[in-house]
């Protein structure tokens, strides 16, 4: 496992697509790891002018114009109920393609491409950080560092428009 | 040629079968409606050709269901040319019947690759037909003594040239199949009349795509020699020479067609691997194409098919009579095998193999294969004569080398055609209009760079100035290309209103103007079925029963108007009737009922309660009819209007009539934008809903009880929306004499908008939000900026909804 660590994380996009299995992007929030599966990932930017929306879901930011696309970005910190915290040169854009729509998500570091194997992802404990514990797949421990994985669908959107989203 | 296990190739093959079909099928059907008229006989030709071509192809498609419903058609078609009478309802309504079980047989064609599904239904069709036809006769049997039965089938004004013909026909008369098969001859003598259905327009259609065909075909035939093997290769040139087969029979070039049908015949044996290429089979292709060209060439330079068919047959001959070859493919041995002296003739064409004999099969019509087989023979032996005729007269009847055509055109001189025009797929000139997008806003990024500020650079403003030209010019010329007449659209509602009418007990007059406004084709797409709501509720609960009309004073016949024009950069619809109108009492009542009524009805004016209709759940019908009255329908007009960043309004006075204006932006792309600040936010106004903006002194606004501030200009009194509230931004300052008041106007309502400042204008590239953010109110969407921050263009109708309304932003319902 160790020897991935070094990979470059912005040659992620140039890996073949059977071969994204098992890979994660990892990041970090204040001292927590947190890791998305790398197939939803589109690229990796840094934080940009950010132009607020009205009226629109809270944990939607506002939307930034990448090379022309609008993309609508959400800021985990928001949604994870944690204190908010200023953007510096470290903050990350995660573009990531969910459901067909690109979406930002911000998180205040990008650590690095992980290899996890299934087996070894375990189930988080069902009292694990309360609120947070809806948007977690499994765990995981890399180098004695626990990295929560996450849900990309129950990150993105409420219960009730995944409910939605199956019926149709 | 069977259908099952359908290859790539054969596949392309049906689509475009289906999809010139349901071209000719949709291009036709506004002639029905002329059949009522006097002096149809060209309508009833155009519509007969429709059905004749179609069973053709079906035919060769080995689609027989349609071939036979075609089939009955055709025969009551030509029944009626023979008649030549005014139309009866039932015809009309028998003829769209067809028309509409072909195209829903041929929308299941395209996905199942068979027509056995409408198996049942064309049954009981075909019965329809027959029985019309039976009544068509006995109806003309009674009316007229000048045409017996008999000449129903005999076809009497054959002119001369195909007189043997004729009295071919004669002969076995009893059997309409046989009748049938001489419908072709019976084409091409009338092509004097059709030629006036073939306007300019499709006929330079027809010549591009020709010589398009033809190109393509010469490239792969020289390929072809160079590859022999290339089977695809010379399946995709059977493919092309099959559409202008197909093209030329329905334009009713008979030359041509025949000339496709040799080398389709030539190409389907190489490609299924019966016939090894060699120099002399392309040759013989080559030349062929070389005919067709030059005769494609002489109707283009003359505008008509005339100097064509007269110039065919000597171009024609040296190949279609030195060089014959005849290729059993598995059509046509079956169907020899299935003829009674089918022996005979394998043998003889067998030991012909040497001399190149092509058979000028036609597909359209496989029985006639054998037939004409006999005469090509004939032909081979320098003995044989057309003094044979009368000996065995079925087989002259069958058209193998162009017969003169009748001098029609010298009357009728045409334009050059020089038309050219090249088809391209949508999704390019999406991809373009998308560039052109990007094109206007990064031009603006350049020309107002902030880099440039304050420095007088006269140079590059000359420059700059240039270039906004021009980058305009391509967006309008972009805006062009996907322009298309409202046309087809209307022509469909005619149509409609026909149908619904009639199931109603209506009497309807239904006058359409402005058919030849120009539309994004993307918006008449959007916009054909929210006209079909409001045209079936006009007609099933706005126009009233002849009895009830009469009762009320008015005509009978009530009248329904459908006007489409030009208004700034938005186009008007409007749909009226001089029917019931609006009962404002009972759609209160029923809005009641179905708890759609946030305010007391009494405050609620006349538009405001009418509005009520575009509820979801709203129908006021009494009876619910299987047309209209379910309740669905005028909330999804409503939204399907306002997705086109439209508006729609309703007008109605109880007992007058009624009218829907739809007001529909020309494009769905660009905007004109005024640009205004709102703290550290831009926001963008339609400049067209714009009409004035001035700073103002504290003393011109006025305060009402409830606390809504309200501005005086000129004697007018506008209320004032403060865009910072409404859209949660922090202003510079919330005193209203220190920012602008922008008034906004939308129908007759004007609004004072209060921000900080107007920053600009700019050509704005509408972005939608992405379907993750989902509908933003007060918000169509978002532009990019010349600095490339983002703008947020405002919905002014939606603004007005909210002020007028008094909705609290802050309660907007999330997850709209």
């Amino acid at each position: 496992m160790t020897e991935n660590l070094d990979l470059d994380i912005y040659n992620s996009s140039e890996t073949e697509e059977d071969t994204l299995k098992d890979q994660f992007l990892s990041f970090s929030l204040g001292k927590e790891y947190y890791a998305l599966e790398i197939v939803f990932v589109t690229e990796i930017i840094g934080i940009q002018k950010i132009t607020e929306v009205p009226n629109v879901k809270d944990h939607i930011k506002g939307i930034i114009n990448l090379r022309g696309m609008i993309i609508p970005v959400v800021d985990i910190r928001y949604r994870f109920g944690m204190k908010m915290v200023p953007y510096n040169d470290r903050t990350c854009i995660i573009v990531v393609t969910v459901n067909g729509s690109q979406i930002g998500l911000i998180v205040d570091e990008v650590q690095e491409v992980l290899t996890i194997a299934s087996d070894k992802i375990f189930s988080a404990p069902h009292t694990y950080k309360g609120s947070k514990s809806k948007f977690i797949n499994g765990v995981t421990k890399i180098n004695e560092t626990v990295v929560i994985l996450l849900d990309i669908q129950k990150l993105l959107y409420d219960e009730k428009e995944l409910v939605e989203e199956e019926a149709e | 040629m069977a259908v099952h296990n359908l290859d790539q190739e054969s596949q392309e093959m049906l689509n475009n079968f289906v999809s010139e079909a349901l071209d000719s099928l949709d291009t036709n059907e506004p002639l029905v409606e002329e059949l009522r008229n006097e002096d149809n006989a060209e309508f009833v030709n155009a519509i007969f050709r429709v059905f004749h071509t179609l069973k053709g192809l079906s035919g060769f498609f080995d689609m027989q269901v349609i071939h036979h419903v075609t089939h009955e058609a055709e025969t009551l078609l030509d029944l009626m040319r023979k008649v030549n009478r005014v139309q009866d309802e039932d015809s009309i309504s028998l003829i769209y019947s067809c028309f509409d079980f072909l195209r829903a047989l041929l929308d299941k064609v395209s996905a199942e690759f068979t027509d056995v599904s409408g198996h049942d239904e064309a049954e009981d069709l075909i019965l329809l037909i027959k029985n019309e036809i039976e009544k068509v006769k006995a109806g003309n049997a009674a009316g007229s003594n000048q045409l017996s039965e008999e000449d129903f089938f005999n076809f009497e004004d054959v002119p001369e040239e195909t007189s043997e013909a004729a009295s071919a026909v004669q002969t076995d008369s009893s059997n309409p199949e046989d009748a049938f098969m001489f419908a072709d001859d019976n084409d091409d003598s009338e092509s004097g009349g059709l030629e006036s259905l073939v306007s300019d327009e499709m006929l330079g259609q027809y010549l591009s795509d020709a010589f398009d065909l033809l190109d393509t075909c010469e490239n792969n035939l020289m390929k072809l020699e160079t590859e022999p093997d290339n089977k695809p290769l010379a399946g995709e040139t059977f493919g092309a020479i099959h559409s202008l087969k197909g093209n030329s029979g329905f334009m009713g070039f008979s030359d041509i067609e025949e000339l496709s049908s040799e080398m389709e015949t030539i190409l389907d044996s190489v490609r299924s691997g019966d016939l090894d290429i060699d120099e002399t089979i392309i040759s013989i292709l080559l030349s062929n194409v070389e005919a067709i060209r030059s005769k494609l060439k002489a109707m283009a330079e003359n505008g008509s098919s005339v100097s064509a068919s007269e110039t065919s047959s000597s171009e024609n001959e040296p190949i279609s009579e030195d060089d014959f070859f005849n290729i059993p493919d598995d059509t046509v041995s079956k169907e020899i095998a299935a003829e009674e002296n089918a022996e005979p003739e394998i043998e003889e064409y067998e030991e012909s193999l040497d001399d190149f004999f092509i058979a000028a099969q036609n597909d359209n019509n496989t029985q006639e294969v054998s037939h004409q087989q006999e005469e090509q023979k004939e032909k081979m032996k320098p003995t044989a004569s057309k003094n044979d005729a009368p000996a065995k007269p079925e087989k002259m009847v069958v058209a193998e080398k162009p017969k003169p055509a009748p001098p029609q055109a010298a009357s009728s001189p045409r334009l050059t055609m020089q038309k050219k025009d090249i088809r391209v797929e949508t999704s390019k000139i999406d991809k373009l209009f998308d560039l052109v997008g990007e094109l206007i806003t990064i031009e603006s990024m350049v020309t107002n760079n902030p880099d440039l500020k304050g420095m007088d650079l006269p140079n590059f403003a000359k420059s700059a100035n240039m270039l906004n030209k021009i980058t305009r010019e391509i967006q309008e010329v972009t805006m062009s290309v996907r322009m298309m007449p409202l046309e087809g659209l209307f022509n469909k509602m005619k149509r409609l209103v026909r149908d619904v009418s009639i199931k109603m007990n209506k009497k309807v007059d239904f006058v359409i103007s402005g058919q030849e406004t120009e539309m994004d084709k993307n918006v008449i797409d959007e916009i054909a079925d929210p006209l079909v709501h409001i045209l079936r509720n006009a007609i099933d609960h706005g126009v009233e029963s002849p009895q009830d009309r009469a009762a009320a004073g008015k005509s009978e016949t009530g009248n329904v108007s459908l006007k489409a024009k030009y208004e700034g950069n938005e186009i008007l619809i409007v749909i009226e009737d001089d029917g019931a109108g609006i009962n404002r009492e009972r759609v209160l009542q029923k809005a009641e009922e179905k708890g759609l009524l946030s305010v007391p009805p009494e405050t609620m004016t006349d538009r405001e309660v009418f509005m009520l209709v575009f509820e979801p759940g709203f129908s006021t019908a009494k009876q619910v009819t299987d047309i209209s009255g379910r309740g669905v329908g005028m909330d999804v007009v409503k939204k399907n209007i306002e997705k086109l960043r439209g508006s729609i309004d309703v007008e109605s006075k109880y007992g007058k009539g009624s009218k829907f204006t739809l007001r529909i932006p020309l494009t769905l792309a660009i905007l004109d934008a005024m640009l205004i600040r709102i703290g550290a936010s831009i926001f963008a106004l339609p400049i067209l809903s714009v009409s004035e903006s001035f700073r103002t002194e504290l003393s011109t606004i006025s305060e009402t009880m409830d606390g809504l501030e309200m501005v005086k200009i000129r004697e007018e009194i506008i209320p004032v929306v403060r865009l910072h509230e409404l859209y949660k931004k922090d202003p510079d300052s919330k005193n209203i004499d220190n920012g602008v008041l922008i008034i906004a106007e939308s129908r007759d309502r004007k609004l004072a908008l209060f921000a900080d400042e107007i920053v600009g204008q700019q050509q704005a590239v509408i972005k939608g939000f992405s379907q993750y953010i989902g509908k933003v109110p007060g918000i169509t969407g978002c532009m990019i900026l010349g600095d490339g921050g983002i703008g947020l263009i405002i919905d002014i109708e939606g603004l007005f909804d909210m002020a007028e309304n008094k909705i609290e932003f802050a309660n907007v319902e999330q997850y709209l």
